[in-house]
């Protein structure tokens, strides 16, 4: 991973009146396993005409602790979280889960601790997922993305019940030049990833999995986008088990495409 | 609990009960989301409701007391049972006290959950499911698999050899048929029988009524055909109002089956009195605990004492939909069985269930009652992570515990972590 | 109460305290924890009281549309002759199901004797039973219940927005003849439409006439004929209870 302090550039597509800094947060499934899914991000920034700080030191939020159980060490991971960003004045997260984390399970677990729950609770209103920030706070809704292709969107369970997170990405995507909005059937239901779950009950996940692909296949999409690697990774692996040529792609790394 | 995995993986491979999961989520798990939608209200009326069950379940005591001087004013009699042990000896006396020998049912969790069938038929009674779905799987020597659908799981040709086989008809596979055949031979039950033992969907503090909603017509038949009707209700199943029941019940009926209100709703408030030509002479309400005040006592799991018991949560839950209902390996199933049946049988015994689901949140956007069902099977999990004196619940797994604290090292550390991040890569290239 | 039942109570009700962390003797009653609730009801028992007829027709509309959606069929008549005219008709065209021969039941009740149904159905040779009024009648009345064709009623209100009939029990009106014959036919006026589930509770609870009665034993909201879906999730109408059931609304 690139150790970068901040990053300043000249803006492609100026973003009318919004000139705060923007601190990142990878999240550990990117920072390890997708840095390009990064990489996309710092790209929409750039065209936006944003600073974006990434603050090395960052790890995990500790949601896969905490919905395994282990709210002692998911407590230890937060507190960190809450130390790298408590100075953040606004943090974007290309993953609904992480950002609902922060959001809804953070003051749970620091209910005896009154320092941390304050910040748990400031930070939770400066947090944001990524196509969230983008068109609710920015009020942008297309960044000059270009994509040929039908394009058919699963909408991941915390982003859409966690933080009401429906329209933003359907919106993106919709003026993604040369890109058709295709609709899924049962967009919302679960993929069976469920972080600890798919290992451990690895049957139903699959059969889960197997009922989303088929859904995706039958949309008759080139391309499945969602805003969470966790989901992505589960889809792209029962794809590839069933055959298919579809890719997945993380919201931002269609965002970030252009003609160039 | 081994028992999860195995029935799952079975259940997963029948191609026809996935076939009618996923057309039974697919009609009533999008039906009552459309008819939460043509509530004069609008869907938010579930955070009244919730609001509403919370303030029931936070004076239960007051509501419980009022209940029964009601009722007892209105000529019925109460029994308070502790315990399943107790209510199901209550049911025994009263139909030994009055000769009972033929028991006509209507669909009641209650009545699975205290293994009343089993005792009254060792008592040399016959007792007879009524609602459809439980007629066949008594019929068929299975448990329900579904709270509103039990017998979901079969098919038309497994109900055809059924009837052949019990009923001593021609086999035939015609719904339509199958289910008349069931109308002719319940109905003789309904008219012989000595006894109704219904449960209760709600019952109402101020006026002492209980309200019993069906669509088929089988609760009206058992509560107002024999001399005798017994209800059994879980104490938490009581509201204080009218007002209270009118939003509850329209909540009640869409989220169970999408519909605006049910075919029938009975609100019964006592045996019959003098001049009238039906009803029971004789009206016993009896209001059960077994394990439920332990919830009670423990604020992070009352809520679950909300539950209507409509089954809207099983009717959208993408792990039930894949497993159904017998994996549960209990009474109640779904996500609303995921959080009680840990509290009523024992958490680690029921780990499965706390810990297999993906916390995918649709249960509580389906609920009428707006229940936090993920926020609860969270806590259980944190119970079997690290063991509750409280509730008797030991560490699921040292080694698991082991394994996260050394996650917790590792992320504690950005140098560890990148360590951590590179073998990763290894295990998921 | 027996005192055995008493002390079950008690304990009972103790272990609720105590899980709820309430002190040990009853504090709290119902009246001072529990809302009353009663403007609400007031403002409801106004509207229907100061209904227009226009308002009235607009409830019917609405119970005849819901009405299709629960194949319950709703229909307006003129006069309580047309009523027993189509009543009429309804049992020459309908075979018998649990008899050979066709029969009605009825209750006993201003509006349905009104209908003069045993004239009506005597050139059919339909004979009509109604209740008789000593107690000794009622088991003969249930056999004649138990293979009627069809079981006449009217009803205390029917709610138009999800097309319910509301039936308290009482002498001459028992449940039976809604629920043990083949067919239900139910004949109100209009001025017993109401909008919601909530004014009738309102009525129930509130109106100085119904209060009095209050719920009756047994008050039955019927929605429509008897179904299940239970058999590979088809739908199916006559489950146990009536498998058609048609309302004549009168004019007011």
């Amino acid at each position: 991973m690139q150790n970068l302090e901040s990053i300043k550039f000249r803006p492609v597509m100026a973003t009318p009146g919004y000139n705060r800094p923007i601190t990142l947060f990878v999240h550990c499934l990117v920072d390890s396993l997708y840095p390009e899914v990064k990489d996309a991000v710092e790209k929409i920034f750039l065209r936006l005409g944003l600073d974006v700080v990434c603050p090395t030191d960052q790890t995990c939020c500790g949601q896969p602790a905490f919905n395994a159980g282990y709210r002692k060490e998911a407590g230890a991971a937060a507190a960190r979280f809450i130390d790298i960003f408590d100075g953040a004045e606004t943090i974007v997260c290309p993953s609904g889960s992480c950002v609902n984390m922060v959001r809804h399970h953070y003051p749970l677990l620091f209910g005896n601790d009154p320092k941390y729950h304050a910040k748990a609770i400031s930070l939770g209103r400066r947090i944001f997922e990524l196509t969230e920030f983008i068109v609710d706070v920015l009020h942008v809704e297309d960044l000059g993305a270009v994509f040929s292709g039908r394009v058919t969107y699963h909408d991941s369970c915390h982003l859409l019940r966690g933080l009401s997170v429906r329209s933003q990405p359907r919106r993106l995507i919709q003026n993604v030049q040369g890109a058709t909005l295709v609709e899924m059937k049962d967009s919302d239901r679960c993929c069976g990833f469920g972080g600890s779950f798919f290992l451990k009950y690895p049957d139903i996940s699959a059969a889960m999995a197997s009922d989303k692909v088929h859904a995706v296949i039958a949309s008759g999409a080139d391309v499945v986008v969602g805003c969470d690697m966790g989901c992505l990774m589960q889809i792209q692996k029962h794809l590839i088990r069933l055959g298919s040529g579809i890719k997945t792609l993380h919201i931002a790394q269609l965002l970030a495409m252009n003609a160039s | 609990m081994q028992s999860y995995i195995d029935e799952a993986r079975k259940a997963i491979s029948n191609p026809v009960l996935q076939g009618a999961l996923a057309n039974l989520q697919d009609r009533l798990g999008k039906g009552a989301a459309a008819a939460y939608l043509n509530l004069a209200e609008g869907p938010d009326l579930r955070l009244k409701a919730h609001e509403l069950r919370m303030q029931s379940i936070n004076n239960l005591d007051v509501l419980l007391e009022t209940l029964a001087a009601q009722v007892a004013k209105n000529g019925g009699r109460v029994i308070f049972a502790e315990d399943a042990a107790s209510a199901v000896a209550a049911c025994r006396d009263i139909a030994r006290k009055h000769g009972v020998c033929a028991v006509v049912k209507g669909k009641s969790m209650v009545t699975e959950e205290i293994g009343l069938n089993a005792a009254l038929i060792a008592d040399g009674i016959e007792v007879t499911e009524t609602d459809l779905g439980e007629y066949i799987i008594q019929l068929a020597a299975e448990h329900p698999s579904h709270i509103i659908a039990p017998a979901i799981h079969k098919t038309r040709a497994e109900i055809g050899a059924l009837f052949a086989e019990k009923l001593g008809i021609a086999y035939n596979d015609d719904p339509p048929t199958l289910t008349w055949e069931a109308r002719k031979a319940l109905r003789e039950k309904f008219l012989a029988a000595d006894m109704g033992i219904t449960g209760c969907n709600l019952a109402c503090a101020e006026t002492g009524h209980i309200a019993i909603l069906s669509n088929e017509g089988n609760i009206r038949m058992a509560t107002t055909l024999p001399n005798i009707h017994v209800a059994i209700m879980g104490m938490e199943r009581v509201s204080a109002t009218m007002e209270d029941h009118d939003v509850l019940l329209r909540l009640l009926s869409r989220g169970a089956a999408g519909q605006k209100m049910a075919g029938y709703v009975s609100h019964i408030s006592g045996p019959r009195q003098p001049g009238h030509e039906d009803g029971p002479e004789t009206y016993y309400l009896i209001i059960l605990d077994n394990g439920r005040s332990r919830i009670l006592a423990d604020k992070r799991f009352r809520e679950i004492l909300c539950c209507i018991r409509c089954g809207a949560c099983l009717n959208v839950c993408p792990v039930y939909a894949k497993i159904g209902g017998h994996a549960y390996g209990a009474t109640y199933c779904g996500p609303v069985g995921a959080v009680v049946t840990p509290l009523l049988a024992g958490i680690n015994r029921s780990r499965d269930l706390c810990l297999g689901e993906t916390l995918c949140g649709a249960c509580r956007e389906a609920c009428p009652v707006h229940i936090d069902i993920p926020r609860m099977l969270l806590e259980l999990r944190s119970m079997l992570a690290d063991g509750d004196a409280s509730w008797q619940v030991r560490r699921n797994s040292p080694l698991e515990k082991a394994g996260w604290m050394i996650w917790s090292w590792i992320m504690q550390d950005r140098r560890r972590y990148e360590l951590g991040a590179r073998l990763m890569k290894r295990i998921f290239p | 109460m027996n005192l055995e039942c008493i002390s079950n109570q008690t304990h009972f009700l103790q272990k609720i305290r105590t899980a709820l962390g309430q002190p040990a003797a009853a504090g709290r009653n119902f009246h001072d924890v529990f809302s009353d609730a009663r403007s609400g009801s007031s403002c409801l028992l106004n509207r229907i009281n100061n209904r227009s007829t226009l308002d009235r027709k607009l409830l019917l509309d609405r119970l005849i549309q819901e009405g299709r959606l629960l194949n319950l069929k709703v229909i307006s008549v003129p006069t309580a002759a047309d009523a027993a005219r189509a009543i009429a008709e309804l049992a020459r065209e309908r075979a018998p199901e649990w008899s050979d021969a066709k029969s009605l039941v009825a209750w006993r009740h201003p509006l349905i004797d009104s209908l003069n149904l045993p004239e009506r159905l005597k050139d059919q040779d339909i004979p009509v039973h109604v209740p008789g009024p000593e107690p000794a009648d009622a088991g003969l009345f249930r056999l004649r219940a138990q293979t009627a064709l069809i079981g006449v009623t009217s009803a205390d209100y029917c709610i138009a927005e999800s097309a319910s009939l509301v039936l308290k029990t009482r002498p001459g009106q028992p449940r039976m003849v809604s629920l043990l014959p083949s067919i239900h036919v139910a004949v109100i006026s209009e001025d017993q439409l109401l909008e919601s589930l909530a004014e009738c509770y309102a009525l129930v609870k509130r109106d100085p006439d119904a209060e009095k009665e209050g719920l009756t034993c047994c008050m039955t909201l019927i929605s429509g004929p008897s179904k299940t879906a239970d058999i590979e999730a088809v739908m199916v109408h006559g489950a146990h209870g009536p498998r058609e059931m048609v309302i004549y609304v009168l004019a007011a």
